[in-house]
């Protein structure tokens, strides 16, 4: 009996340390820092908030000044005059298949919902769809051919997604605008916890469906317009379907601006960081953009002191374009003392240190300008060029100032005084608008499109290259040398290459794209 | 019998500002901080292995061994249906010479066999399907992870079969082993790379497999002792053959390295570290296409050009000693590997490599032309035409290059280009891995020479000294064989790196060494 009884402590004792040691092993298993219950809402906000997508991005920035501005004419710098060699940093197409790894998330967490929760989420499915092409048209627009259809699949072990011809993925990504534009026509939040909490989850517009239907609407029209050279039609019945629907970004309070929610991080994380970094060697002030500022016979554009700011002498000098020139003003060429700088800089109270300035998704400027030229190409539409280029310019000088005013940063000795711009009186804006106008009436219809571009080059400027790297390609087929602001030095690349990663991993399927992985070929939409 | 329990604790934190400084000077606390707030990260990982394992050793007449081994471990990294699992091995040893008749020049001989299967767990979370946590602006934020985890984690598992054979010749002045392995590792535990735009940067597998097959020589000789002379010698080779069984998934290709035009990959069904690249354009006949003056490249097809590891290596030691000198020499050599080279791709593309003087003027093949006043290229009947009328400049040239091969449309290339034009084409912005500048790397290298001296005992027991020697040496003296032409052939980018890119070359060094004991 006694023996029994030990035996059975013993056993029992063996069983505690076997039950204790397998719990141990079993609370060691996870990831003590890993989350294992995320749900639509989180990976949605997750979405919207990736930098790069509506902020601008430190990294990204810092290496699209150094590319894109030499090539744009976007940013003066000391142009020695070499022949230029291709490189772009920044690697757009890894980033933006990374950014839409959140979306095939929540793909796949709403696929296996109920019928029900599949009708409450739908709006987040929507609006995340419409971010998904916003994501691919700036990766198509710089890449070309790329996986579009079948791509974002490896959850479902397809790791291999064919190249996409660009000119299937315009149509398809119109398409899918179009139905979520009528999908939200009309739509209303319900009462149901899932939807009450899309406001909050909505980071871009806080569940203001309205506002996503204006986003949606003038996202179709940036896209429609690329497709001038290659699919008239399209860009036509689509620019004609928006006027028509009516709700697009016309002015200010219809712009697409997002600001920034973490202005704690903002200097490391965002554009600012990149601003201060590449100042002295991209940011001077481009001499052909201020040339086009500054036109003899003409009243100065408002826009002078809130883009660029003084030199140590108080004036507003570019860095010249060709290498002579620089060669020239060389020995005058100061920025040991970044307050008194020869020649100017963009201005620094705009664009640095600016936390809380409105980031231009889409702004009723470009929309202005996309109007005009398609008043100048379809006859027919009801539009008038004159009155939408005047209000581009007009509201384009609006924000710029808004944006100025906006910097709350009195103490940062990197700013001067005179960077604090003071907008001028209506009537002073409204005599330079008067002069535009009378200028673009006077045009011939070629030379038109020209204006309309020049101010596509101030508006955008530094700050948006996409746009302007865009809207340049597609104009040199027209325009040609009308539309370049770059050095003679200085090549158009006209894409970027793919990493090698996808060369390496997907080599099937790249042979699709081998022959025009370079800088040069340019892409389906330019019509060249 | 025996038992183990492993633990493994790493756990990370950091905090910082940004770089702005002190407030006050030389305090180094964050509350003194000029900018704030106090960023902190880290991160923790844990992992706790149980093991039992227990071994039976039986010998019989001294001359036949039997080992049984068998072990159990229950890990936390597998998840909690799969996390034990257990792994037996075996081993036979005979000493043959001590049963069988042998011929008295057989000084020893033993044959041995073993079998093993090892099991292992993998990473740390490998497993895990976990999401990252943040928030923006108050708002809660789930990222996925760029990794895709496997389903259903089971342990990974290695077994192997050795064959081995030791013996001793001639008074064990002559020796040869042969061992031959085969090892097969399946379940295997690894992640596979995969584009970009599957959404992943990879995925994790637990179906891999990868075989190893080899044998290793070994032969020391004394070939020759006399007295005070002796000469001892070792040559050994090895041969390993990895072989990749099978990926996963319907991976079936693993890039294992790559840049534009050339990769290094792992495909299911061959060996492992096969270097594919882009050939140059040929038409139908095998004639090399020359297009605008130039070869290219055809982006639409890949072939095999080698492997990364070599067929066989192994090295050939030797130690002369006459009474108390002694020299030490030691050769390696490896045979059947293939290298990119980027450094030569430079050197012809900036013109430093020896063999861009081709076609810089008469002497070294080049041909004579002239440069018309549209610029275009003419080529010239002799070195000594005079200067046409419509030329450019008053002077003809002679570095004229004409590529051997044929015009998309068959006729032969006629299109002259300059020498410069021809080298510097190498080094052109973002440009794919030419051909010819992957090389086979064959080398036999004396590695190093060692020259000792040892004092006599009867010189250094006066001086108090047990012994003393001295000893000149050099290391890396000299490829006796080399097939890569202007780098070093074990000059590699790093470990797991299959290429070479201005990588520093292994340092010769030369040197005196003193050794003393008391």
């Amino acid at each position: 009996m006694k023996k029994k009884n030990i035996f059975n402590i013993l056993a029992g004792l063996l069983m505690l340390s076997v039950v204790s040691c397998q719990s141990k092993l079993e609370d060691l298993y996870l990831d003590p820092d890993g989350f294992t219950n995320p749900d639509i809402q989180g990976f949605y906000t997750n979405t919207q908030q990736q930098l790069g997508i509506f902020r601008y991005s430190y990294g990204e920035m810092f290496h699209n000044f150094n590319t894109l501005n030499p090539i744009l004419g976007s940013g003066g710098f000391q142009n020695d005059g070499a022949p230029s060699s291709f490189s772009w940093v920044h690697d757009p197409y890894s980033d933006a298949y990374s950014k839409l790894r959140s979306i095939a998330a929540m793909q796949q967490v709403y696929n296996g919902l109920s019928e029900q929760d599949k009708n409450d989420y739908e709006i987040f499915m929507w609006t995340a769809g419409a971010i998904k092409e916003y994501i691919f048209h700036q990766l198509t627009d710089v890449c070309g051919d790329v996986p579009y259809f079948k791509a974002m699949q490896g959850a479902e072990l397809n790791f291999f997604p064919p190249f996409d011809k660009q000119s299937e993925i315009y149509p398809a990504m119109l398409a899918n605008l179009k139905e979520i534009s009528t999908n939200l026509k009309g739509y209303t939040l319900n009462g149901s916890f899932i939807q009450q909490q899309f406001t909050r989850n909505d980071v871009y517009f806080n569940g203001n469906i309205t506002k996503w239907r204006v986003f949606i609407n003038s996202l179709r029209m940036r896209l429609a317009l690329r497709l001038t050279n290659v699919m008239p039609e399209l860009a036509k019945s689509t620019i004609q379907e928006v006027l028509a629907d009516d709700e697009y970004a016309k002015d200010r309070a219809t712009s697409i601006t997002l600001v920034d929610r973490r202005p704690d991080q903002a200097m490391e994380l965002l554009i600012f960081r990149s601003l201060s970094e590449r100042l002295t060697l991209r940011l001077f002030v481009p001499a052909n953009m201020l040339n086009l500022m500054r036109k003899t016979g003409f009243a100065d554009d408002p826009r002078i002191p809130v883009i660029f700011q003084p030199d140590k002498d108080g004036n507003y000098t570019a860095m010249p374009t060709e290498a002579p020139d620089v060669a020239a003003i060389a020995s005058q060429i100061t920025t040991t003392n970044l307050a008194a700088t020869f020649p100017s800089f963009y201005n620094r109270t705009t664009f640095e240190r600016n936390f809380g300035m409105p980031y231009q998704i889409i702004t009723s400027s470009e929309i202005h300008l996309l109007k005009a030229e398609a008043k100048l190409r379809w006859a027919d539409l009801t539009i008038t060029a004159a009155d939408e280029y005047r209000a581009a310019i007009k509201e384009s000088i609006d924000i710029y100032y808004e944006i100025n005013a906006l910097n709350p940063d009195n103490q940062y000795n990197g700013f001067i005084p005179a960077s604090k711009a003071v907008k001028p009186p209506d009537a002073t804006i409204n005599t330079f608008l008067d002069q535009k106008v009378a200028e673009f009436n006077a045009a011939a219809a070629g030379e038109k499109l020209g204006l309309i571009y020049d101010q596509r080059y101030i508006h955008y400027n530094m700050l948006k290259p996409y746009e302007l790297w865009a809207d340049t390609r597609r104009l040199m087929k027209e325009l040609g040398p009308r539309v370049r602001k770059s050095p003679s030095n200085v090549r158009m690349m006209e894409r970027t290459v793919y990493p090698t990663s996808e060369e390496l991993n997907n080599p099937v399927n790249f042979q699709a794209v081998k022959a025009s992985n370079n800088y040069t070929t340019p892409v389906w939409w330019t019509g060249r | 019998m025996g038992g183990v329990i492993q633990k493994r604790t790493s756990e990370w934190t950091s905090r910082n500002t940004r770089s702005d400084g002190f407030i006050t000077r030389d305090w180094f606390s964050f509350s003194n901080a000029k900018t704030t707030p106090v960023e902190s990260n880290g991160f923790r990982r844990y992992s706790l292995l149980y093991g039992a394992f227990g071994s039976v050793q039986v010998g019989f007449k001294e001359w036949l061994y039997l080992e049984l081994q068998g072990r159990n471990d229950w890990s936390s990294i597998l998840p909690p249906a799969n996390n034990s699992y257990f792994y037996p091995g075996a081993s036979v040893s005979w000493i043959f010479s001590e049963t069988l008749k042998m011929p008295a020049w057989v000084s020893f001989g033993k044959f041995r066999v073993s079998w093993a299967d090892v099991g292992r767990p993998g990473p740390e979370y490998f497993s895990n399907n976990v999401y990252d946590i943040g928030n923006y602006g108050g708002v809660i934020t789930y990222a996925p992870r760029g990794s895709r985890p496997p389903e259903d984690l089971k342990p990974e598992r290695k077994r192997e079969v050795e064959l081995g054979l030791e013996t001793k010749f001639f008074n064990s002045r002559l020796g040869l082993e042969v061992n031959y392995y085969n090892g097969n590792t399946y379940d295997q535990i690894m992640g596979l790379s995969v584009p970009p735009s599957s959404g992943f940067g990879d995925t994790k597998i637990n179906a891999g497999q990868i075989s190893h097959s080899g044998i290793e020589v070994f032969i020391n000789a004394t070939p020759l002792k006399t007295g005070s002379f002796n000469w001892n010698t070792v040559l050994n080779f090895h041969s390993d053959k990895p072989m990749v069984k099978k990926l996963a998934q319907g991976i079936t290709t693993q890039g294992l390295w790559g840049m534009s035009g050339a990769r290094v990959v792992a495909v299911e069904g061959q060996p492992w570290g096969q270097v594919v690249v882009r050939p140059y354009k040929v038409n139908e006949n095998g004639e090399r296409i020359v297009e605008g003056g130039y070869y290219s490249t055809d982006p639409t097809k890949e072939e095999v050009i080698g492997k990364v590891l070599p067929d066989i290596a192994g090295g050939f030691n030797n130690t002369i000693s006459y009474k108390g000198l002694s020299l030490d020499f030691n050769i390696d050599y490896q045979f059947g590997s293939t290298l990119v080279s980027q450094t030569n791709m430079y050197m012809v593309g900036n013109g430093s490599a020896a063999s861009t003087t081709a076609y810089r003027d008469e002497a070294h093949g080049g041909l004579p032309y002239y440069i018309n006043n549209s610029s275009t290229l003419v080529l010239l009947p002799s070195h000594t035409s005079g200067v046409p009328a419509d030329s450019k400049y008053p002077f003809i040239m002679h570095d004229g290059v004409i590529l051997p091969g044929v015009q998309p449309d068959g006729k032969p290339n006629e299109t002259i280009i300059t020498a410069a034009d021809k080298h510097s084409y190498y080094w052109q912005t973002f440009m794919d891995i030419q051909p010819d500048i992957v090389y086979k790397n064959d080398y036999i290298k004396l590695r190093n020479i060692v020259l000792t001296y040892e004092l006599p005992k009867k010189l250094t027991n006066k001086i108090r000294f047990d012994r003393l020697a001295v000893s000149l040496f050099a290391n890396n003296l000299w490829y006796i064989y080399k097939t890569m032409p202007n780098v070093d052939a074990e000059a590699l980018n790093g470990t797991n790196v299959f290429y070479e890119n201005n990588a520093f070359p292994t340092t010769r060094s030369y040197g005196a060494s003193i050794r003393a004991s008391f």
